[in-house]
């Protein structure tokens, strides 16, 4: 479904991404953990085509696809979605009316029918009850005042919207605490499907307890330092960050 | 034995020619006196300051107040913070007797203008903005002030006094005095100081201030207007803040029967500047502040808290203008001008203006006027105080909340003091 | 920036066609003569004509005003044509079959029903064209609840006292330099007044259209609401495509008597001269409502858009005791374009309130600029406004001002400005983006997010116009 090849990229002239290659099929769910600053925030960004960082190098195709022949939008309604770590605000926007507009782009776009504001209404007070979010959150602006937790519910909430298959949750665990966690982690699972695939980038393994990746990446100073299964993670949590480091430290001496 | 100065700064600063070396900035002030007339309402920036009984008075140059006064002359406006890091001027005139700058920090300097071998190249050229008629007045007929020093990297531990008295006798002509101030704070220094006027009977006074704060410095600045409430004051304040320099000015006018405050502020790349006021009048006072904070580069800060406590007939009048120039991209300017009426015939008239001439910036401004709080008053009565305490407490608060940051403890308590007898609310005592 | 964002063109000024119509026109210039000519043309009763003398005499001796953060080329007042009307075969075509068909197409085109089967029927329209009110419709209909809605023309032959009672009331001739230009040359407008206790049944409303090359438009309007009266009322304008400017000064008064009712609409798009700033109409309008009733109420709601130069500030005299005043504003500013507007609200009676919710929203090299002045008198006890301004900029080579000034002679009042100035961040873009919906649209819900607190001020049918032309308007200037 994706496939990543030497891709690197920069911000601002600083090169943050220094060659990343990833394979990720229909039905696997991959996790990228690091340290801050190792890059992995960027890597979801970059895929979603965040205009601050500038590709210098390497491809990544969707589906087969060039990803970045098309815009953010495009990619966005060819079903890639980014939950993103600190949403942004959008003061005036109610969340329902944004919610309906993404909805009905991504159908209008996939020859489905567009819904009304009732048809809509019926349709998304089904979908709050996922990640058991509270109806006045529709009718307030988009984000605006909302908690970190909040935040993040509305992000899982737009995945249910959208049904994207290729989800990237940037640090979905940062601002909850555990039976919010919980609520969305199960959110994620009952929205997985067979085509669809999942990318979580956490500093913690703590959410991959209950969003269980079958591959885990370490990424440090943009690369990819270690690759593994769900036994890395445990790994990690136990021992940290540093034995991976100092690994690929000896390993780029010999 | 003259301190050393670090000798980029006094190629920066100090012209070796003779003394009053600053004759042609005098000149260009006295031909723009010239051709002007004394403010009136139809000058937009003086739109709310009646000036008129200045035109009734007749005014006269102050003299040297004689004796010369001592220390032992001016109890209560020496602060024990600053014994040995004052100067003082009496009557517009250096009073050695009164003052003493034994305690200053090494390569700092602070001393009367007038005693400068050197003139300060820089005087009348810092800022931005054509000087109002004060100003030009001030700088066209100045004899005496001060200059303050601080070289580079320096840090002033003990924060400098400077104490401007005027001693007027009542009848005949009006005294006016002009004092002038220059601080020179190079790269890195840090310093504290107080700004202090007091004065008795009917005089005229029209101090400038003149700042650099050069890049990476700070200075903290207070500023007490406590002139009699006979006297008039006009003043001017112009500082330039460097890049990540930081300027900071708390100004409390308590004084005057007719006062302005106009400092104007420019901030270079990743300048801070705080620039907070406080006015508490009665009578038939009037206040004016006019400030001017120039975002002129990218990446600054300001703040700017503005408090109007006004009664009896008094009048109260704010225009604070912050202006973002093109290309100041990431300012973030933040002003507020809060005012409290306490009788029927007080006024207040506040102008908060904002100029954006860049796109990514945070700004916001807020006025207010108004009365207390009622559900605070309710809280305070519910907790048994009477209503007319529960009005003086919060009416303290509201004026003392910009004090409690003051960094000199005497200073601080005394403000305390005079706002809490302003404010009526001596009843509830030991608040201070 | 990514490309989504720019090489998209500006939208055409799509209103800016000229009609080819033969027309009535005094020559240009202005003197006593002129406007002796004007009140003859227009029959008037000689207290008018002395009225509009008296007016001009006194602009004579004044000077344009310049407090404003607006600049432009001063107007040559000798140049401009002070009467201009389509030539016909009658002063006032008593039904839409008499007029001109070239004039009719030309308000199908604009989108105004004038004809009383159109689509947008409910709303009684009386057209403005150049100098002179063209037709007015739903006039008998509203006369049977005693309604008076017609041009201004006609007000002063059939309802002369309430003219004469009321016409400079609220703005004295005297008022300001584009107030006492127009109580001289003014030439047409519309007249409403609603008796005591009625509700009017309907929107009423008046489309102006300015289409003589080198004329001025000087409309004056007239609203009186009587006790426990209400109204509501819209208004729009439209000019054609010129390379020069051509001058538009207003005049419009609205008197609200004990607990009657005034809401005025605007949606303001006369041509804004093109890119470059060449041409576009200077839009130099005094309103003003008074309400002068215990309980009275004005609501001023204007979208600006059009016009090279904007100074405009609705206002309310807070006269009877527990009045309101509002003024709820967009005003946006592209390319050229110069905006500073803002209201005043004066309070005077006992209990009065206001409330100010103005959006700036500037982009291009366009200036815009709210100035407002809330006053509150001595003796108005308990007096309370509320003023939230907010900017929005897009783009790095625009600004935004706010100029609000608050004057407080009493102390039991409570006055509270707020503002805040925000940009469409590339941030927000890109959130929008990545859900999946494109920029420009992603721009219009963000821009109309702004506005909301005004848009729903408005009337249903032209807040969707509004949003249409807020959006058509910004096409291009993100990025």
């Amino acid at each position: 479904m994706l496939s990543i090849r030497n891709l690197t990229a920069s911000i601002n002239g600083t090169p943050v991404l220094k060659g990343i290659d990833l394979e990720i099929k229909a039905g696997e769910i991959h996790a990228i953990m690091g340290p801050n600053g190792s890059g992995k925030s960027t890597l979801g960004k970059v895929l979603v085509g965040h205009p601050s960082y500038e590709v210098t190098g390497g491809e990544v195709t969707f589906d087969g696809k060039n990803l970045f022949d098309l815009e953010p939008d495009v990619r966005a309604r060819a079903g890639i979605f980014m939950g993103f770590q600190h949403p942004i605000e959008v003061p005036g926007v109610s969340n329902a009316a944004f919610l309906r507009l993404a909805y009905n782009k991504k159908a209008e776009a996939e020859g489905r029918d567009e819904l009304d504001p009732l048809e809509f209404d019926d349709f998304i007070r089904e979908k709050i009850k996922l990640v058991a979010m509270k109806e006045e959150f529709l009718d307030r602006s988009l984000n605006e005042g909302f908690s970190g937790g909040e935040k993040k519910r509305n992000e899982i909430l737009q995945m249910a919207v959208l049904e994207p298959r290729l989800a990237i949750l940037d640090e979905l665990d940062s601002g909850l605490d555990i039976d919010a966690l919980r609520v969305l982690g199960d959110a994620v699972n009952k929205l997985m499907r067979p085509d669809h695939a999942l990318l979580i980038i956490t500093h913690f393994p703590r959410i991959l307890e209950t969003i269980q990746p079958q591959f885990v990446h370490v990424l440090s100073g943009g690369r990819i330092l270690k690759s593994g299964g769900p036994e890395l993670a445990v790994e990690l949590e136990e021992r940290g960050y540093d034995w991976v480091l100092e690994e690929a430290a000896a390993g780029d001496r010999r | 034995m003259m301190p050393a100065v670090d000798a980029s700064l006094r190629s920066d600063l100090l012209a070796t020619s003779r003394p009053g070396g600053w004759e042609p900035v005098r000149v260009a002030a006295e031909a723009r006196l010239a051709a002007q007339e004394l403010p009136d309402a139809s000058q937009e920036d003086w739109k709310y300051l009646d000036l008129s009984p200045l035109r009734k008075l007749s005014f006269r140059t102050a003299e040297v107040a004689s004796p010369a006064p001592a220390a032992s002359d001016i109890p209560g406006l020496v602060h024990p913070e600053m014994m040995a890091t004052r100067q003082v001027f009496v009557n517009g005139f250096h009073a050695p007797h009164a003052s003493c700058a034994t305690g200053l920090s090494p390569g700092v300097r602070f001393f009367p203008i007038s005693t400068a071998s050197e003139a300060c190249r820089l005087l009348g050229t810092l800022g931005e903005g054509a000087p109002d008629f004060f100003e030009d007045l001030n700088t066209a007929r100045f004899t005496e002030g001060a200059v303050i020093l601080v070289p580079q990297n320096v840090r002033v531990e003990t924060p400098l006094h400077l104490l401007f008295l005027t001693q007027a006798q009542d009848g005949g002509t009006v005294p006016v005095v002009f004092p002038r101030v220059l601080v020179i704070l190079d790269r890195g220094a840090e310093l504290e100081l107080v700004e202090e006027y007091h004065g008795e009977g009917t005089y005229l006074s029209c101090p400038v201030v003149e700042i650099r704060v050069a890049e990476g410095a700070i200075l903290r600045h207070e500023r007490i207007q406590r002139e009699s409430l006979d006297a008039f004051h006009f003043g001017a304040l112009r500082a330039e803040v460097g890049r990540g320099g930081q300027y900071h000015s708390r100004t409390v006018s308590l004084g005057g029967r007719i006062s302005r405050q106009g400092p104007r502020v420019r901030l270079a790349e990743g300048a801070e500047a705080s620039l907070d006021g406080l006015a508490l009048l009665g009578d038939t006072q009037v206040a004016d502040t006019h400030s001017f904070l120039h975002h002129a580069e990218p990446h600054g800060t300001s703040r700017q808290v503005h408090k109007c406590v006004v009664d009896g007939q008094a009048r109260a009048i704010f225009n604070g203008q912050v202006r973002v120039a093109p290309g100041a991209q990431g300012t973030d300017a933040q002003q507020q001008s809060r005012n409290l009426l306490l009788s029927g015939q007080a006024r207040v008239d506040t102008k908060p203006q904002l100029e954006i001439y860049a796109d990514d910036v945070k700004c916001s401004h807020g006025a207010a006027v108004g009365q207390l709080d009622p559900d605070e008053l309710f809280y305070l009565q519910s907790r048994g105080l009477r209503p007319e305490d529960a009005r003086n407490l919060l009416t303290y608060g509201f004026a003392a909340d910009l004090l409690a940051r003051i960094p000199v403890a005497s200073l601080r308590r005394a403000l305390r003091h005079l706002v809490l007898a302003r404010t009526q609310a001596t009843s509830l005592g030991g608040l201070a | 920036m990514n490309a989504t964002f720019s090489g998209v063109t500006s939208q055409e000024y799509k209103y800016g066609f000229v009609t080819d119509i033969e027309a009535d026109s005094v020559p240009a210039g202005l003197n006593e003569e002129v406007i002796r000519l004007i009140s003859a043309k227009k029959g008037e009763p000689d207290w008018l004509l002395e009225w509009r003398l008296k007016a001009y005499r006194h602009w004579l001796t004044m000077a344009e005003p310049e407090w404003a953060k607006v600049t432009y080329p001063k107007p040559d007042f000798q140049k401009i044509v002070y009467y201009s009307a389509p030539r016909a075969k009658a002063p006032k075509y008593a039904s839409m079959d008499e007029v001109d068909p070239e004039l009719r197409r030309t308000f199908e085109k604009l989108g105004v029903p004038i004809n009383e089967q159109a689509a947008l029927a409910g709303v009684a329209v009386d057209v403005v064209f150049d100098s002179v009110s063209v037709t007015t419709t739903y006039k008998e209909k509203l006369a049977t609840v005693g309604i008076i809605f017609c041009s201004f023309s006609e007000a002063v032959k059939t309802h002369p006292e309430l003219v004469k009672k009321y016409l400079g009331s609220v703005v004295p001739s005297s008022d300001n330099f584009y107030a006492a230009l127009n109580s001289a040359v003014f030439t047409d407008g519309s007249f409403v007044f609603i008796p005591k206790g009625v509700t009017c049944p309907m929107d009423l409303s008046t489309y102006f259209r300015i289409n003589n090359k080198d004329s001025g438009q000087f409309e004056r309007t007239l609203i009186v609401a009587e006790e426990g009266a209400s109204v509501s009322y819209l208004e729009g304008c439209t000019a054609p495509q010129f390379d020069t400017n051509q001058l538009h000064a207003a005049v419009v008064e609205l008197v609200a008597l004990d607990r009657a009712s005034i809401k005025y609409s605007t949606v303001q798009n006369w041509y804004a001269g093109d890119k470059d700033g060449v041409g576009g109409i200077f839009n130099f309008v005094t309103k003003r409502g008074l309400c002068k009733g215990k309980g009275s109420h004005i609501s001023w709601t204007q979208v600006e858009t059009g016009s090279a130069i904007t100074w405009k500030y609705p206002s309310c005299i807070l006269l009877g005791d527990d009045s309101i005043g509002e003024f709820y504003s967009v005003a946006l500013t592209n390319h050229k374009q110069q905006a500073d507007t803002g209201t005043k609200m004066v309070h005077i009676g006992r209990n009065t309130k206001s409330t100010i919710i103005s959006k700036g929203i500037s982009a291009g090299d366009s200036s815009n600029s709210y100035r407002g002045l809330v006053k509150v008198q001595p003796k108005a006890e308990g007096a309370r406004n509320f003023s939230q301004c907010d900017s929005m900029l897009i783009g790095q080579t625009c600004s935004a001002s706010t100029f609000p000034t608050i004057e407080v002679q009493n102390r039991s009042a409570r006055v509270e400005h707020e503002a805040t100035t925000s940009k469409i961040g590339e941030e927000q873009l890109f959130y929008f983006q990545q859900r999946g919906i494109p920029a420009e649209e992603a721009i219009s819900m963000i821009i109309n997010g702004f506005c909301k607190d005004v848009f729903r001020e408005l009337p249903m049918e032209f807040a969707v116009e509004a949003t249409k032309l807020l959006s058509l308007k910004l096409e291009g200037s993100v990025g």
